[in-house]
């Protein structure tokens, strides 16, 4: 009887067993305070710098930052990694506990709504005070983007548009011209026709002409509005004008690219795979961000170029920028400023620029020949569209009614409503977000 | 045989494995909702000794609950009958949030996805899962490597899973469809219209319902593959030796003995169905297409940290909540059923 | 009892001639199940030896023309990640996490089981509510909690809170500890042991493969976290592996073999572990031999 022996060991052993468990439960508790202990006494500001980006990219603003560091010998500079997936999370969070970063990266997407909740402290008075900053000096739509009733809230980082990029070799390959900044929509169009093609007559599209898709107003549908002559919002953005005329008939167009002549892959595709599809030559022609010459820059597999976006009744692009902003509960705020101001000097813009990621938004920079010598037919084609581009008509809950405009289009993709029907429908959508989120 | 084994309070019976099983069973129910039932009173020394112990046993989790979950978890409920943003002073609102939610078509959408989810992927899950687990139990050389592969889907983390399942599922390059097109080419037959999957309303769910199933299986059989090492070989002898077949077995000796273990799966199954997020996440980002992804946590997602209204997040959070809670009892009110009684 | 302990215990009841036939049957329906499990992996593999632009031909290849071993390489050279720091700070976060998970949920959940302690109701059902409530309701009110307790930049966050036990582990080793004969209890009971001679010496033992089971989940929702480091962690050096990685994703586009890669180094070690806890997942009861 195997469990008598068992019964008999334990009175004699019960004792280390339990000793064992302790010992193993100190243990953790040694390692716990051994990991504690803070590093030695801080003399210098501390002043947190909270952003997302690729490690490659912050690893390159290094030097800039020990640059600042020793022309500020009072200031330590803290980055604060964050993947671009939790950084609103993160950053939420930290708002709500009282500690966001001091400086900290934003776009407009997400500006107004923080700016509502009283966590982006104004900085007219700084730039206003501040004689070594000349705001004439940069381009004027990320500054405009962190503008609200005349009170200035970011410094300008980058300043990125979109047009129309293009992969040389299908075109050869058809036999058709490439596009040309004088291109209009029925361009667009044939060439996008002819480009979409079933290589194995299989009945599937292997290669589609043209990337539609409703996941960004900016990258994607916005521009088209606008080109037809129609707007998103009203001037005071209260109203949404998407049930007029003009941006009726621009998203019957767009919507018909998947619809009626079957030239773009469906939404979820386009959500799904994104410009991964252009990225492997699946579609030929895709509008995207200046933001990706550096991603695209990867190919090897093809040639590729970009031309401003095609005109319908008018050319029109977007222009948005991504500003450093100060959190309000900033405990020395003095510090944040000097970081900030360090970020829009010539000497951090010229970093940028040799980064490629986004256009500088200093435009002594952005259009030196030094920037410019680097595919420069890709960058006259960006810096031609700021001529003419606009802001988006961000607001306080824009993620909420973008993705609200974004679920009744998708549904003319789906076959289950008339664009002229999702156009209404989504226009009643947003003026009931705007109302709610603007209201006091 | 094992007189020891059934001792205590359930009657020794020796008419047979069958009903020495059930035996074990029905002990293993009464000792399952102790919860309500009192238990005879013992002495006072061994009740102090349980005491003590059980206090201290219990103690370092009893203040994780009471310090890490129980005051974040109030703070919802009370939060669900606020306006809050999320990041300044949450302000009270009684109701307002729980009527906005009743009239919400969103909601109500989000909520019947949810349940399709659960209805489809639990029962498969639980089931093929026992299966796998029966399966992989056998004595057969080299059946350990089977076990490691059968968790590779879980060891895999949910966003290459949900990457490649992506890719698999797309219309024009994906590998399910060329594999369904080749089969039909194979037979002689015309390859039918590409299913569209994740592009499609009607079968985006049900594609994340057989790509969380493949995923979630590894997890449960493993669960079941330990409840299944439980159970004692003496039972089962017995009941061989009583004539009973492998089958008999199974229904009389085994699921009997792992009952509380496949309550626990169930359980735990059912909740984290009811939880889906990360897949919907990943693979149909804003409940693509048409809303027919849309689930409960998703939405409660959205509200709270694309839209900035935690305080209505909570209130769908709370909402799903009592339904998980009300399920739950169900299974707990079930539970004395399906174990067996005589 | 068994009349060869030797022979495999499936084929008793078969007669003899169709024995093979039988195990090819078995190992038939094995690896037609193991296909459809591991494809999606040999996927993942092939892709993240792939090229990026061959990456998405069609019609597919599982098996890439070109062994792209890059994506790899890189990963630990090119892009300015501390792989090799990321993985020591998993190895930590993810021991302790375990460790004290095993510690205090075999400890509750045997009082849980067993012991009669006032409050025993009440606080097995917080455990399963505390289960119904989803986590990205509390991320907010934890946070704060946390920086509260001045974990900010720390690894405290990822794993001290194991120490007090969790939900999921409690009730998990309940049921497993409900499933074994409670005259064991009482007759060391009986014979003078107190309560935890009694978990330290029969229920731990007894239950290794739900212990293996709780520790391998552990480790695995542990070291596949995402959320919570890139929440609580700021400092790119102190971040564990699969969150540092993730850091490869873009915010516009992602370098899908890359990311292949990085997510086959992540999952390795999960593996080698499974692997090796194979052993501890049979035993048990089975082993233990409670016959007379």
């Amino acid at each position: 009887m195997r469990l008598f022996r068992l019964r008999n060991s334990l009175r004699k052993n019960g004792a280390p067993g339990l000793g064992v468990c302790f010992a193993t439960a100190l243990a953790g508790l040694a390692l716990l305070s051994a990991c504690g202990g803070g590093s030695g006494a801080p003399e210098k500001t501390l002043v947190r710098y909270g952003r997302w980006g690729l490690p490659s990219e912050i690893a390159a603003e290094k030097e800039l930052i020990s640059l600042f560091e020793a022309q500020n010998p009072d200031i330590e500079i803290k980055v604060e990694y964050a993947s671009w997936a939790e950084y609103n999370r993160k950053i939420q969070a930290q708002m709500a506990a009282r500690s966001a970063p001091d400086v900290f990266l934003l776009g407009g997407t997400q500006f107004h709504d923080y700016l509502a909740l009283g966590q982006i402290e104004d900085l007219t008075e700084r730039f206003a005070n501040d004689p070594s900053i000349d705001l004439g000096a940069y381009y004027q739509a990320p500054i405009e983007v962190f503008t609200v009733d005349g009170r200035r809230y970011g410094m300008p980082r980058d300043c990125n548009t979109v047009a129309l990029y293009f992969n040389k070799n299908l075109f050869d390959e058809a036999g058709i011209a490439h596009p040309t900044s004088e291109w209009t929509w029925p361009d667009l169009l044939e060439a996008a026709k002819a480009l979409t093609r079933d290589h194995d007559g299989d009945g599937r599209t292997d290669q589609f002409g043209f990337l539609a898709s409703f996941e960004s107003m900016e990258v994607h549908w916005g521009s088209f509005v606008w080109q037809n002559g129609g707007r998103i919002l009203s001037e005071d953005r209260t109203e949404c004008l998407l049930d007029t005329a003009a941006a009726r008939e621009a998203l019957e167009f767009y919507t018909s690219l998947v619809t009626e002549h079957e030239v773009s892959p469906d939404a979820s595709q386009a959500a799904a795979f994104g410009s991964q599809m252009f990225l492997t030559g699946r579609v030929a022609m895709t509008t995207d961000g200046s933001w990706m010459v550096n991603n695209y820059d990867e190919i090897d597999a093809f040639e590729w170029s970009v031309v401003p976006l095609p005109a319908g009744k008018r050319e029109a692009a977007p222009v948005n920028g991504l500003c450093h902003v100060m959190s309000s509960t900033s405990p020395d705020k003095e510090a944040a400023w000097r970081f900030i101001r360090f970020m829009g000097s010539e000497a951090y813009q010229k970093k940028l620029a040799e980064l490629r990621a986004s256009i500088p938004a200093l435009k002594s920079v952005a259009e030196s020949p030094e920037y410019l010598a680097d595919r420069p037919a890709v960058k006259e084609a960006f810096l031609a569209q700021f001529e003419y581009a606009q802001p988006l008509p961000f607001t306080p809950g824009f993620p909420r009614w973008e993705a609200a405009i974004r679920s009744q289009l998708e549904l003319v993709w789906l076959g289950r409503k008339e664009a002229t029907e999702a156009c209404r429908d989504a226009a009643a959508e947003v003026e009931a977000i705007l109302a709610e989120a603007t209201a006091p | 045989m094992s007189a020891a084994l059934l001792k205590s309070e359930a009657p020794v019976r020796d008419d047979g494995p069958e009903h020495q099983a059930a035996d074990v069973a029905v002990e293993t129910v009464r000792q399952n909702p102790p919860l309500t039932k009192k238990r005879p009173r013992r002495r006072g020394p061994l009740e102090r000794l349980e005491r003590t112990w059980g206090l201290i046993l219990a103690g370092p989790y009893i203040f994780g609950l009471l310090f890490f979950v129980a005051g974040p978890v109030v703070f919802t409920w009370v939060l669900s009958l606020c306006e809050w943003n999320g990041v300044t002073a949450p302000e009270f609102k009684g109701l307002g949030n729980w009527t906005r939610l009743l009239t919400d078509g969103l909601f109500w959408k989000a909520s019947a996805n949810t349940a399709y989810f659960v209805a489809l992927s639990v029962p498969l899950g639980v089931v093929l899962s026992l299966l796998l687990a029966i399966l992989v139990n056998q004595k057969l050389p080299g059946i350990k490597v089977f076990r490691t592969l059968y968790f590779l889907p879980v060891v895999t983390s949910f966003v290459a899973v949900s990457l490649v399942w992506t890719w698999f599922y797309d219309p024009n390059i994906g590998v399910l469809n060329y594999l369904i097109s080749q089969t039909f080419k194979f037979v002689g037959l015309t390859p039918p219209e590409p299913v569209k999957w994740l592009n499609d309303p009607r079968t985006a769910m049900l594609a994340i319902i057989i790509m969380s199933v493949w995923k979630g299986l590894g997890y449960n059989m493993v669960i079941f593959l330990a409840a299944l090492q439980e159970v004692p070989v003496s039972l089962n002898e017995a009941a061989t030796l009583d004539g009973a077949g492998r089958f008999q077995r199974f229904l009389h000796v085994t699921l009997p003995t792992i009952s509380p273990i496949t309550f626990f799966v169930i359980v735990i199954t059912l909740i984290s169905g009811f939880q889906v997020f990360d897949q919907v996440y990943i693979m149909a980002r804003d409940g693509r297409p048409a809303d027919s992804t849309l689930t409960l946590v998703y939405y409660l997602y959205r509200n709270g940290f694309e839209y900035l209204q935690m305080g209505y997040a909570t209130t769908i959070g709370t909402a799903l909540f009592v339904i998980i809670f009300a399920v739950t009892l169900i299974q707990i009110w079930a539970q004395r059923v399906w174990v067996h009684h005589d | 009892m068994t009349k060869s302990p030797q022979a495999p215990r499936w084929v008793d009841n078969w007669p003899r001639g169709s024995k093979i036939a039988t195990a090819a049957g078995w190992y038939f329906v094995l690896t037609v199940i193991a296909l459809a499990m591991v494809f999606p992996f040999l996927w993942m593999v092939s892709t993240s030896l792939k090229t990026f632009s061959s990456a998405f031909a069609y019609p597919p290849t599982l098996i890439p023309e070109a062994w792209n071993w890059s994506n790899y390489t890189d990963l630990f050279t090119k892009d300015y990640l501390p792989v090799l720091r990321f993985t020591l700070n998993s190895f930590k976060i993810t021991g302790l996490a375990v460790l004290g998970m095993l510690l205090s949920c075999s400890m509750s959940a045997f009082a849980m089981a067993r012991l009669n302690f006032p409050g025993r109701p009440v606080i097995f059902g917080a455990t399963l509510v505390t289960l119904m409530v989803p986590y990205q309701l509390t991320i907010i009110p934890v946070f704060i909690l946390f920086q509260w307790l001045g974990w900010k930049d720390t690894h405290y966050p990822l794993w001290l809170p194991t120490f007090f036990g969790g939900a999921f582990g409690v009730f998990f080793l309940r049921q497993f500890y409900i499933s074994i004969p409670k005259d064991l209890y009482e007759a060391a009971l009986v014979d003078g042991c107190n309560p935890f001679t009694i978990l330290w010496r029969i229920y731990l033992p007894l239950s290794r493969p739900a212990l293996a089971t709780l520790g391998v989940f552990t480790f695995m929702a542990s070291w596949n976290d995402l959320l919570n480091p890139l929440i609580y962690i700021d400092t790119l050096e102190k971040m564990p592996l699969t969150a540092g990685l993730s850091f490869l994703q873009g915010q516009f586009s992602s370098d899908w073999p890359k990311m292949m890669a990085a997510a086959m180094v992540s999952i390795l070690p999960i593996l080698v572990l499974y692997i090796c806890a194979q052993k501890a997942f049979v035993s048990g009861i089975a082993t233990t031999g409670l016959k007379s």
